[in-house]
């Protein structure tokens, strides 16, 4: 009775020990998009998100590429994407502003491309604008103001210089095969948009000393880096995480959190007012709350992509970090004199702090550390012409 | 999708009904808990107190325990190296012909301070059914309302300290119902929902749970048994072992923060097998067998991903007791079955280690006890176990004083 009673209590504990095993199964991983491109990715980073009607293809981007370095791509022949976005500069264009193929200033400042696959909305502040198709329209045919001049017009014409092109032929055949029609203005929106997509970088001296190279920063490079990550200077709320920025999404995420800032840059009213031609998200949404935000652009390569804000109104990383010191911007004079330190509408996070000129530059040498200097001379970046 | 296997604690029943049917005169010996509830007028005293020595640390200090596959909560704290006082209680039960109240007053670890496990009042409705409100043990399973200084080792049991924190402890009422002279209670809580495996939200419903106990025993043999069901939820659930002002010497500004949201069941069953082989010599076995299944999803502040946790536990001890010494053996294991579905999911693995890399997580332990007074317990236990992914062997000293005054 006795032994027939441990019996059962050992069998039970046996059947339960032996059945099964633990185990954590995922569906849909990282790498299930089913997609047919190889990421230039380590194998512990996020891939960026791509649309479902656009999946990334080494044709595309090659496809891409071509025509984002072609100035027949504008009404009037002159802009190229490139024009805009130089390869040397992390693809911004080293203006304070951006400049049209009509010769129109652009209110602001042509970002750099450099991990744009990874922006949660695109542009400067245009929380509706969520993938590259979307943005890439605005370049092409936008009006106010103009950057590359297609319209209804021209449209025509610009699709037969390119037909003309005979380099073209082979390239939309590869990249849309299965298409009926050849040449159109949504192959080469989704072309350009996987050219601009596969502009990806992670191999900065900093991305080096992460990996366990110890030689790739500077002594100086790693106090900044103490700095940048302190709570007294506060810089990696909005621009933390891998990409620098906390307007950042890619396929693992599924919220933003805290996408634009007003960094206090103006302050018009002494009620946070900005210029009428740059007021942020506020253009969009109309909440007074949204005046003067704008999304914390990534800060990889952030050495090559001066001048600085979405204006273009700070030159240097050493003035930047002496606006954000100060807590804002005091401006004594003129239209736009006001005191952006005392907006209402700041970011909480902007509220000044004190730093040595030696702490500043420590910092100048971290910043300085995010920048990838083989994207300047990558040659799948480069120009093919 | 339905969660609930009430099959299994549908047959737990059964079983318990079948053997009841044939059940003879009580018995007490193993479980210190008493299957009808018995309280006698005027006031009473329990106390009890374990100190521990151990030669390794579960987790070094500063450390977080994660236990890879499972999402941990409430008091599950790893033991540390050294000398510690594991636990120190004192309950007091004031009761009258009709109604009793119990206030423990416990600590539960060197770390914690004093804190009022439960207080709670109580009164008989009838002869035979009684209810309890306050804050309160569970009585699901007599394994959830006893501390490791009740036990034979000085280990908490992996089964409650996965599923339950450690044990379960909320505010809540409770209405029982013995039958057949206290052979068989059966009886049900409700809860705040305020404790591990759930939290406290304003969103969530009522925790509860049903239970049925079974108690018997003829001439030379005892038997206990039950089976239990508990159903729960979460919403945006953290693991509140660690939080800034609850840190256990972690740093908790590196501590990701995820959330568990979703509906947990657990269904389990327990039992208890003694003999008296001679005058003094006790042989037995006891043990318990859990499933619980959650669904919902997990997230941090950006990420998201559907989950699903099926986890079983298992822990049997086999035992034997002659006068003064007491030797057992006892064996607990996990079955950790994750899916989640989504983006997002493989990182949230890595960041919550839900990955127990197909190990199941085990805890294998040989002791020896030596009675040397009635109050004072002395026990040298050795363990080899599989709690944080790799295998480790430990080796405990405690001592276990236990005191007890009864009202007249």
């Amino acid at each position: 009775m006795m032994s027939k009673s441990f019996k059962v209590l050992l069998l039970t504990g046996l059947v339960a020990s032996c059945a099964d095993q633990s185990e954590t199964i995922i569906y849909d991983a990282n790498s299930a998009s089913g997609e047919q491109f190889a990421w230039p990715l380590r194998a512990d980073m996020p891939a960026p998100r791509v649309p479902d009607t656009n999946p990334m293809t080494a044709a595309k981007v090659e496809l891409g590429r071509y025509l984002f370095y072609d100035q027949r791509l504008s009404g009037n022949g002159t802009q190229s994407c490139a024009s805009c976005h130089e390869q040397e500069l992390a693809f911004s264009d080293g203006r304070a502003l951006a400049i049209g193929s009509t010769g129109e200033l652009h209110p602001r400042n042509a970002q750099g491309l450099i991990n744009v696959a990874y922006n949660a909305s695109y542009t400067w502040a245009n929380p509706s604008l969520l993938t590259l198709e979307q943005q890439i329209m605005i370049p092409l045919f936008g009006t106010s103001p103009i950057e590359q001049g297609l319209n209804d017009e021209n449209l025509d014409t610009v699709l037969q210089r390119l037909r003309d092109e005979s380099r073209y032929d082979p390239l939309f055949e590869e990249a849309f095969a299965s298409d009926a029609d050849a040449l159109t203005v949504a192959q080469i929106v989704d072309a350009l948009a996987s050219f601009v997509r596969s502009l990806i970088s992670f191999e900065s001296p900093y991305d080096r000393y992460l990996a366990g190279d110890a030689s790739a920063m500077s002594p100086a490079a790693l106090r900044g880096r103490d700095l940048f990550f302190s709570e007294s200077l506060e810089c990696f709320h909005c621009h933390g995480g891998y990409n620098f920025s906390d307007s950042t999404l890619d396929r693992t995420m599924s919220f933003v959190d805290r996408p634009f800032h007003n960094t206090g840059l103006f302050n018009l009213d002494g009620e946070g007012a900005f210029p009428e031609n740059n007021q942020g998200i506020f253009e969009i949404t109309g909440k007074p709350q949204d005046m003067g935000k704008f999304r914390a652009v990534t800060l990889r390569n952030i050495a090559l992509t001066a001048p600085y804000m979405h204006d273009g109104s700070i030159a240097t990383l050493d003035e930047v970090i002496d606006f954000y010191a100060a807590g804002g911007r005091l401006i004594e004079n003129g239209p736009l004199a006001g005191d952006g330190r005392k907006s209402p509408l700041k970011d909480g996070f902007v509220t000044g702090f004190s730093i040595t000129a030696s702490e500043k530059s420590d910092l100048i040498e971290f910043l300085n550390s995010l920048t990838d200097e083989s994207i300047t001379i990558n040659e799948n970046f480069a120009n093919p012409w | 999708m339905t969660l609930v296997n009430h099959r299994t604690f549908l047959a737990g029943i059964g079983a318990i009904f079948s053997l009841v049917l044939t059940a003879g005169e009580l018995h007490a010996h193993g479980l210190p808990a008493k299957t009808k509830q018995v309280f006698h007028p005027g006031l009473s005293l329990q106390a009890s107190f374990q100190a521990s020595y151990r030669n390794q640390s579960l987790v070094e200090n500063e450390q977080r325990w994660l236990l890879p596959g499972r999402l941990l909560g409430g008091e599950a704290l790893p033991l540390q190296r050294g000398f510690s006082v594991d636990e120190a209680f004192l309950t007091a039960i004031y009761a009258t012909d009709q109604a009793y109240a119990v206030a423990k007053l416990g600590q539960h670890s060197s770390e914690h301070g004093l804190a009022l496990e439960h207080v709670y009042v109580g009164t008989f409705l009838t002869e035979n059914i009684n209810v309890d409100i306050g804050k309160l043990n569970g009585e699901f399973s007599p394994f959830n309302t006893i501390h490791s200084s009740q036990m034979r080792s000085a280990s908490p049991l992996l089964l409650y300290d996965s599923f339950f924190g450690r044990q379960f402890n909320d505010d809540g009422l409770r209405l029982k119902s013995s039958w057949f002279d206290g052979a068989l209670i059966v009886g049900g809580e409700a809860w705040r929902g305020s404790h591990f495996p759930a939290n406290d939200s304003e969103s969530t419903d009522l925790a509860w749970d049903l239970f049925a106990h079974l108690y018997v025993s003829a001439e030379a043999l005892e038997l206990r048994g039950g089976a239990y069901t508990f159903k729960a939820e979460a919403d945006r659930r953290i693991d509140d072992r660690y939080d800034a002002t609850h840190s256990h010497g972690v740093n908790t500004s590196n501590i990701p923060n995820l959330y568990f949201t979703g509906d947990i069941e657990v269904v389990g069953v327990h039992g208890l097998l003694s003999a008296n082989l001679f005058d003094d010599l006790w042989l037995g076995a006891q043990g318990e067998w859990a499933s619980y299944k959650s669904e919902g999803s997990l997230r941090d502040e950006l990420r998201l991903a559907a989950y699903r946790a099926s986890h079983k536990a298992m822990w049997v001890e086999l035992f034997a007791v002659a006068g003064v010494h007491q030797v057992s053996v006892r064996y607990e294991t996990l079955k950790l079955k994750n899916e989640l579905w989504g983006l997002a999911a493989a990182t949230l693995v890595e960041l919550a280690q839900l990955d127990s890399a197909g190990k199941d997580p085990y805890r294998q332990s040989v002791g020896y006890g030596f009675q040397w007074k009635p109050e004072l317990l002395l026990r040298l236990e050795w363990e080899r176990h599989l709690l944080t992914g790799h295998q480790q062997d430990l080796t405990t000293a405690s001592m276990v004083w236990q005191f007890e005054t009864q009202a007249k």
